[in-house]
């Protein structure tokens, strides 16, 4: 729904991010690798809640979405201090 | 955890530390007996009075003239030193700069009699800017909508903030709208908190506005006043022992305050008059007797001894005070009657004068001859 979403509508996309950092949340690795695995977007819009997301899994779906992929420069320093938090 | 978080439990037991200026609101109504709350939205600024509960959403009070939009349950929105949790800040929920920190009352509740799809009508104090925002927030459709209206009160005075609006619940069945919309045109120019009839449609008194700056207009801070004709120790040791009505021979009455706020009379300016700020149309000016012969009239007030002026100014410049020798205090537009109140509260030197209270017309704009008035003896 998120990718369905038009960025004319923020507060859609402010909630589904929202909604989407609940579910990362409340969620554990193995559960986060089918979404990893479907494309390179839905991985990348879950590791952009990710950095909300103050819990290991979080910092393990990072470290491991970092490696796997070539990130921004600027999103990787994000990356970097969600795994040292 | 924001360092300044402040812990919070309900009577249910469940507690939470919310950062300040967060939204606390329930799905069902921020309880008002204390039961039950929950942290809706972070860091939107002074919120607390702004939730409203309406068809399970939490809307708020700044109003546009666009719709009222809801707030996001567990957003962050921005506000004075707030940081988000990564997410990015919500989006704004209003991009009107004249609704930018209000400080909101609450909400009128209209009459049953009134129409069936209004929700609620809000007056906004604001404080930044002389004025306040008026909305109606109607719910008949599945969102609630507000339509902006006229500015309920405004003033001209710089240093007038009505921090709080009160709207009289004495109106008329079914005028309380038409209060809101109809005294856009009312215009207070003075900075003391007025009482304001405010009209109809049809030009009939429904209402009355009464806009207390610093929250219940009072004067804490002047002591009880003597009577000149006799001296201060005596009078105080007399007004211990026997009661005044038993001292005069007058019968008993009860207390009236002799703090009069006084209508602006511009020839009371000769205190201050200054042949740089003449001007040709002010009108004569009159003695010190008159003065207080036509104030003690008025105000039942006793003779005085002496007199002092105490010129708080509310405009700028080192020129003009040498025309004010006795100047006490400067203080700065919004803020005037809590510095005088200060003043007047710690210095104890103040506290042992006999005080009385005058205040003359503030201009529109500051001007040099613009400023507020008190004087004891």
């Amino acid at each position: 729904m998120l990718a369905r979403t038009p960025d004319t509508d923020p507060e859609l996309v402010y909630a589904l991010r929202l909604a989407l950092k609940a579910f990362v949340a409340a969620s554990n690795l193995e559960e986060l690798k089918p979404a990893r695995g479907k494309s390179a977007e839905d991985a990348e819009r879950i590791a952009d809640v990710a950095v909300a997301v103050a819990k290991p899994i979080a910092a393990d779906f990072l470290l491991a979405h970092l490696e796997r992929t070539q990130i921004r420069r600027n999103t990787r320093g994000e990356f970097a201090r969600q795994r040292r938090a | 955890m924001a360092p300044t978080a402040s812990p919070i439990t309900a009577r249910c037991g469940i507690g939470r530390e919310i950062s300040p200026s967060s939204t606390a609101e329930t799905p069902t109504g921020f309880r008002p007996d204390g039961s039950h709350f929950e942290q809706w939205t972070h860091g939107q600024t002074n919120p607390f009075r702004a939730g409203v509960p309406m068809r399970r959403r939490c809307l708020h009070r700044r109003f546009s003239l666009q719709a009222c939009l809801s707030l996001i349950h567990g957003g962050y929105y921005e506000g004075i030193n707030k940081q988000h949790d990564g997410l990015g800040f919500a989006p704004s929920i209003t991009l009107d700069d004249t609704a930018r920190a209000p400080s909101a009352e609450s909400p009128a509740t209209p009459p049953p009699s009134f129409q069936s799809n209004i929700a609620a009508i809000f007056s906004n104090g604001n404080p930044v800017t002389p004025s306040d925002q008026s909305a109606i927030v109607s719910s008949g459709q599945l969102d609630a909508e507000s339509d902006r209206m006229p500015d309920f009160l405004t003033c001209d005075d710089p240093s007038f903030r009505p921090v709080q609006v009160k709207l009289d619940r004495t109106a008329r069945s079914g005028s309380p709208i038409s209060t809101t919309r109809s005294s856009d045109t009312t215009r207070c120019r003075s900075r003391i908190p007025a009482a304001i009839t405010a009209t109809d449609a049809s030009g009939a008194s429904c209402g009355t506005a009464r806009t207390t700056p610093f929250g219940p207009y009072r004067f804490p801070i002047f002591p009880t006043l003597t009577p000149a004709n006799s001296s201060p120790c005596s009078a105080r040791k007399s007004h211990r022992s026997r009661p005044r009505h038993e001292r005069t021979g007058r019968p008993h009455r009860r207390h009236r305050t002799p703090f009069r706020l006084c209508e602006p009379r511009l020839k009371n300016r000769r205190h201050y008059k200054s042949p740089l700020h003449s001007n040709a149309s002010a009108p004569p000016m009159t003695s010190d007797s008159s003065l207080r012969s036509a104030q003690r009239q008025r105000t039942m007030m006793p003779r005085w001894r002496r007199w002092r002026v105490l010129a708080a100014r509310t405009d700028f410049g080192a020129r003009d005070e040498k025309f004010f020798p006795h100047v006490l205090a400067r203080t700065t537009g919004g803020h005037l009657w809590r510095a005088i109140a200060d003043l007047f509260a710690t210095r104890p030197q103040t506290g042992r004068a006999r005080c009385c209270f005058r205040c003359s017309r503030a201009r529109p704009t500051p001007t040099p001859n613009s400023f507020t008035r008190y004087g004891w003896h």
